[in-house]
């Protein structure tokens, strides 16, 4: 009797923490800080490989899109920002060095700097570096 | 779960690109133009080095291309980058004084690229904001002035000497030019006296 009672508890707390997560919503929002430059075909890319892009596909400097719900197997996962950076007609794909880091029952704004470490894959060189914390 | 696969099988492929990378590709091959507006961002020319003489009856030579190093580049008053030749060895046999002359041109290709230098120095662009400089960095149509700053020449005792030839080369860029070409680009120096 006491063990049923047990089990039933460590369920209903499992329970209650996963209606707690989805109560609360894991969001993330990307925000573009940078000057004189918009922010194309963003998206988040896990280091499973799993991919959230915000609806709006067109950040302008300043601007924040709107939130992505995060499913629960990201909830607390990092990732790199991979975009399109638009400058006066001409536009790069980069991919972020920083990791950005979700938290779980959270809305957090990623947010891209001048600073913010990127490279082309395609014309950067072998090395890689170490990851650097987000919004430096 | 479906989605999830199809997300999966996206990164796939995005890290498939992402190996495919080569050495040879610069920061500036990777930018596009969206909207098919001109954006020069090579220039092209031919380099030939003279030497001076103070002795008029004297035949011009011409430095061999093989001793050309480098060039420093200005355009519009802004810094365009430093460009490396790669003749290849020079024999010191027949050389006068560390200089190897010919009578007739001895002429290098000069290949301009913007975002090479970074490259060729171990410094990828790596930051947002220099990826926002090298896309504000581009010709638009109309006239221009390249500044030949600097031509570091090679000895064939291995020793480098540096000519400050201050050349003013103009050149035009018409609407839909992807490249400019600068023509011939002749710099005197004084092998007797060194370079200037």
């Amino acid at each position: 009797m006491k063990r049923e009672a047990g089990a039933l508890a460590a369920w209903t707390s499992l329970a209650w923490l996963a209606l707690c997560a989805s109560a609360c919503g894991t969001e993330i929002t990307v925000k573009n800080s940078v000057p004189s430059a918009t922010l194309e075909n963003v998206r988040w890319v896990t280091e499973s490989g799993t991919v959230y892009t915000p609806s709006d596909q067109h950040l302008l400097p300043g601007q924040e899109s709107k939130p992505v719900t995060i499913p629960e197997p990201d909830q607390d996962a990092t990732g790199h920002l991979e975009f399109e950076l638009l400058v006066e007609g001409r536009k790069v794909a980069l991919k972020t060095d920083n990791v950005f880091r979700s938290v779980l029952g959270e809305s957090t704004a990623f947010e891209v700097w001048p600073k913010t470490a990127a490279r082309n894959p395609l014309a950067s060189s072998a090395t890689s570096g170490d990851p650097q914390p987000a919004n430096p | 779960m479906r989605c999830g696969a199809w997300f999966a099988a996206l990164a796939v492929a995005a890290g498939m690109i992402g190996c495919g990378s080569e050495d040879s590709t610069t920061a500036n091959d990777v930018v596009q133009s969206v909207d098919g507006r001109s954006a020069v961002d090579t220039l092209i020319g031919v380099f030939v080095v003279k030497g001076k003489s103070s002795d008029p009856l004297v035949d011009a030579s011409y430095v061999d291309y093989r001793q050309i190093s480098r060039v420093k580049l200005q355009v519009d008053g802004e810094p365009w980058g430093t460009f490396s030749f790669d003749g290849g060895e020079l024999a010191a046999a027949g050389s006068q004084d560390g200089w190897v002359l010919h009578s007739t041109r001895s002429e290098a290709l000069l290949v301009a690229t913007l975002g090479t230098e970074g490259e060729r120095t171990d410094d990828p662009l790596d930051s947002v904001e220099e990826w926002v400089a090298l896309l504000h960095k581009h010709l638009a149509p109309g006239g221009h002035v390249a500044l030949v700053e600097d031509v570091v020449l090679k000895k064939t005792d291995g020793t480098f000497v540096t000519a400050q030839p201050r050349l003013l080369v103009p050149f035009t860029i018409a609407q839909g030019d992807r490249s400019a070409l600068l023509g011939d680009v002749v710099v005197e120096i004084d092998p007797a006296g060194g370079a200037r």
